[in-house]
């Protein structure tokens, strides 16, 4: 059991030894070795938590915590062994006062269709969404092999998610349908990049992120795996 | 005279983890360089950002420089009218001439529509827009 845990490169990466977690959630990352079979987390001696792989780490999200110093144990156990291998990881919770109000709601519908790479396609979908007289505020078409993926947010806004819905279906463009972040951040890529990093750090994994500039800000929609998470980061980075 | 026409959109490609597009956008912002537009799409274990840059002397060295493989296409960033007849138009106008379009990203400002647009033929795609008359953006 020793030398397998030598032979391995296991670790807890956030958060480090000693860091002050100061975001209302957070997303623990684990690093271990590809046969791994699973990854638990256990904080302040809680049950095991399962946690969920993916972009090559396993993630663990915890919210709802106090503050205080705390402990975290993860535990791994490989494909080709009985036992587990234990990383314990020490650090403290920081929180600013109790927030005194909610993030402002950025977020918006992005509508999600897949069609052939090929000439008129994506025409297609255009005229049928000005059949239906929806404006299209947002637009990502971009080639993925043989498929053209199209992302799009259509308005009128005051229009409600279920009848936009159903003009689109009406319209013959079937669509997945998710919430996302909208922002407008200076044209300058330095509030970009902060963007980028806040959601780094909190372990925010983005599926996509596409804008174009205005004539005073770029304005971004950015898909991401955890939106209401993401849009407390953002607040508390005042983004 | 298509470069006259088209601007530079730059394409690079990370691996898909937290923290690499906020590596590119740091190396950006330490250019001191204005956006136009931005994509950053996933496809399996990478991440393919592309972006159009308002100045950009010397950007393709500092990318390379941070180890990153630069590619460089010729793009037409152009307005529409804020109708949602006029993308239409646009995306019919180019099939008709059989052109593919590589990807088209953009957002509303104001009472026009802005967009970035890559296309497999931009020669007959620049004949098309001069025909449509359809302007650059500013």
């Amino acid at each position: 059991m020793q030398e397998a845990t030598k032979e391995v490169r296991v670790s807890i990466d956030h958060p480090q030894e000693d860091e002050r977690v100061t975001t209302p959630s957070y997303s623990f990352r684990i690093k271990a070795p590809l046969n791994a079979e699973h990854v638990d987390v256990s904080i302040d001696g809680s049950a095991w938590a399962r946690c969920r792989y993916a972009s090559g780490y396993w993630w663990h999200d915890w919210s709802g915590y106090g503050p205080g110093p705390h402990e975290a144990v993860a535990r791994i156990r490989p494909f080709d062994s009985r036992g587990f291998i234990l990383r314990t990881r020490r650090f403290t919770v920081e929180l600013a006062s109790a927030p005194e109000e909610r993030p402002v709601r950025r977020a918006a519908t992005l509508h999600t269709t897949i069609v052939p790479n090929s000439p008129g396609a994506l025409a297609k979908v255009l005229a049928a969404l000005a059949e239906e007289k929806l404006q299209v505020s947002c637009l990502l078409a971009v080639n993925v092999g043989d498929a053209a993926v199209i992302h799009f947010i259509a308005g009128p806004g005051e229009l409600a998610r279920p009848e936009l819905a159903e003009r689109l279906l009406r319209a013959g463009i079937k669509t997945i349908a998710r919430e996302v972040l909208a922002l407008s951040l200076a044209k300058s890529p330095c509030q970009l990049g902060s963007l980028a990093k806040t959601l780094a750090d909190g372990n925010i994994g983005v599926r996509c992120l596409f804008g174009a500039a205005s004539s005073d800000a770029l304005r971004v929609i950015v898909a991401v795996d955890r939106v209401e998470a993401a849009l407390g980061y953002l607040a508390s980075a005042k983004l | 005279m298509l470069r006259q026409q088209t601007v530079t959109q730059y394409s690079v490609v990370v691996p898909n983890e937290p923290g690499e597009l906020a590596r590119v956008t740091h190396l950006l912002t330490e250019e001191g360089v204005n956006l136009e537009g931005v994509i950053s799409v996933n496809v399996g274990d990478t991440s393919n950002v592309q972006f159009v840059a308002g100045r950009s002397d010397g950007l393709r060295r500092r990318l390379e420089d941070a180890g990153l493989r630069v590619l460089e296409n010729q793009v037409f960033h152009i307005q529409l009218r804020r109708e949602p007849e006029e993308l239409n138009r646009l995306a019919t106008a180019l099939c008709d001439d059989g052109i593919n379009i590589l990807s088209l990203y953009g957002n509303l400002d104001g009472e026009l529509v802005k967009l970035v647009l890559a296309v497999d033929r931009p020669e007959r795609a620049a004949a098309v827009l001069s025909r449509l008359r359809v302007p650059a953006a500013r």
